[in-house]
């Protein structure tokens, strides 16, 4: 995904290409597929957030969809860092996962999640889903340090 | 029998004292009473004890015997006075508790293994939930993950290529769709079913009208076009999980409200009466009914009676009911005859509950 230098970003961190593919999908309905970056694993994500070139990276970012289950380092884990990072900690961060276990759902918000969705697996709820919070979070929310 | 001076030696024994120590009577004689006992100075306020009171009863002592065995042995002495009325010495009397003791301590054997068998147990269960725990985990994760691809693909045919497919091919992919949502649908359905029984009972008393009249509002405000006549006598409060409770008069309600689908208009009827111990709740409609001849297989998971197309559901509602009236100490039927409508009924203590509760039945 290439985006615009200015423009501000997704960052979808998901595993599941065809879950990743629906996701994008939604957010072409809300005219933001253009500013999605995917990453497909905690790993990859861990390195753009805080690799060499996080700095640029990080002021970029709008909104983090971050799935749980991932390969390598899982999602409460990223979300874990998130938050323990001066530069990261006030990035929006929702969790769009599968998995429903309160256990899950209690993690995440202890670890500072700022919403917790579930997937669902009918496509037209999911579509929905998506494409309002793509414009919730990213026309509509302020975050800090935003000019407007 | 033995016979003590005030000094603690010994002034005489008898044949079984002879035997119990391995040792002449010759020998004994003289000797200091508490050096023929595991414990000598147990022994030594033994004696001590009698000459303070008078007497002792069954005060354990463990005699030694010559080869180094041990005989647990109670005794019961008493001092006695010479013919100026001063006291003399001590008579004891020991008794041979070797048996007892054994028994005792293969009884104490017997609950440590107990002990360790239940910790082991208890290990193996914590174990095996342990695992149900993943399992209902990755169900719950990895199997909804895939379907989502199935419904979410489909559509993207229908709405990419639905020009390219006939009447035909856009109801083959509508069939696909529908399977996987109701898939999706079943496996929300059994993981809330291993949830519940993962779940902590909250135990308060619980206005069973409330959570009556409440779940009938709630579901009769689902269906607008319908005409649900929905009526609740007075029916007496319980002691039990609120939240569990609910989720039970939604399951029947609910059924209810979907098998008189046909019946304009629908009659629903909640009461209960007190027989014994328990109240029994009830809830009466006048829909499509069940055949008697499958009662049995009303509370199986993902057993079903009717059709998909003659009334849609999962088969687990039921089953979710029962493991919750179970978890109370109650039990739940259904009586029907096909198309008189049915009646489902469950039964609750009246009395406090035990605080096993938490168990399943």
């Amino acid at each position: 995904m290439t985006a615009i230098a200015t423009e501000m970003q997704v960052l979808l961190i998901e595993d599941n290409p065809a879950d990743a593919e629906l996701t994008m999908d939604a957010l072409r309905e809300s005219h933001l597929e253009n500013r999605v970056l995917w990453l497909k694993d905690g790993a990859q994500a861990i390195d753009h957030l805080f690799g060499e070139e996080a700095g640029l990276h990080v002021q970029r970012i709008k909104l983090i969809l971050l799935d749980l289950q991932l390969p390598r380092v899982n999602g409460l884990e990223v979300l874990r860092r998130i938050r323990n990072e001066t530069q990261t900690r006030r990035l929006p961060v929702v969790i769009l996962t599968s998995s429903q276990e309160e256990s899950d759902v209690i993690r995440a918000y202890d670890l500072g999640t700022n919403s917790y969705l579930v997937k669902p697996v009918d496509y037209d709820s999911f579509i929905t889903i998506v494409k309002e919070l793509g414009l919730y979070w990213m026309l509509l929310n302020k975050s800090p340090g935003e000019s407007k | 029998m033995i016979n003590i001076k005030q000094d603690g030696s010994i002034q005489d024994v008898n044949e079984a004292m002879v035997i119990a120590t391995g040792k002449d009577r010759k020998q004994l004689i003289g000797q200091d009473f508490s050096s023929y006992f595991s414990d000598p100075e147990k022994a030594r306020i033994g004696y001590q004890k009698v000459f303070a009171d008078g007497s002792v009863k069954d005060y354990e002592l463990q005699m030694l015997h010559r080869s180094g065995s041990r005989l647990d042995v109670l005794f019961n002495a008493r001092i006695f006075h010479n013919e100026t009325g001063d006291v003399a010495g001590i008579i004891a009397v020991a008794r041979d508790i070797s048996e007892r003791k054994r028994l005792e301590r293969e009884l104490n054997n017997l609950n440590e293994s107990l002990e360790k068998r239940v910790t082991e147990r208890t290990a193996e269960l914590k174990a095996a939930n342990e695992e149900l725990e993943a399992f209902s985990y990755s169900v719950s994760h990895d199997l909804r993950a895939p379907l989502r691809a199935v419904d979410g693909f489909s559509r993207k045919v229908m709405l990419g290529c639905g020009d390219k497919l006939d009447q035909e091919g856009l109801r083959l992919l509508g069939v696909v769709r529908q399977n996987a949502v109701r898939m999706g649908k079943l496996i929300d359905d059994l993981l809330a079913f291993s949830r519940l029984g993962r779940r902590e009972m909250h135990v308060v008393a619980v206005s069973m009208q409330d959570l009556a009249e409440s779940s009938a509002t709630e579901l009769i405000e689902l269906e607008p076009e319908r005409q649900i006549n929905f009526s609740c006598e007075a029916i007496p409060p319980c002691l039990g999980d609120p939240a569990m409770l609910k989720e039970v008069w939604m399951n029947l309600l609910s059924n209810a409200i979907k098998f008189t689908r046909q019946n304009n208009p629908a009659q629903i009827h909640v009461g209960s009466r007190i027989e014994g111990e328990f109240t029994i709740y009830w809830i009466q409609d006048n829909g499509a009914g069940f055949d008697m001849a499958y009662a049995d297989k009303l509370f199986g998971v993902f057993q079903r009676l009717h059709s998909q197309e003659e009334f849609e559901g999962s088969g687990v509602g039921l089953a979710l009911s029962q493991r919750i009236i179970h978890r109370h100490h109650g039990r739940i039927w259904g009586e029907s005859q096909i198309g008189q409508g049915a009646t489902f009924s469950f039964t609750l203590p009246l009395k406090r509950l035990s605080p096993f509760l938490g168990d399943h039945p």
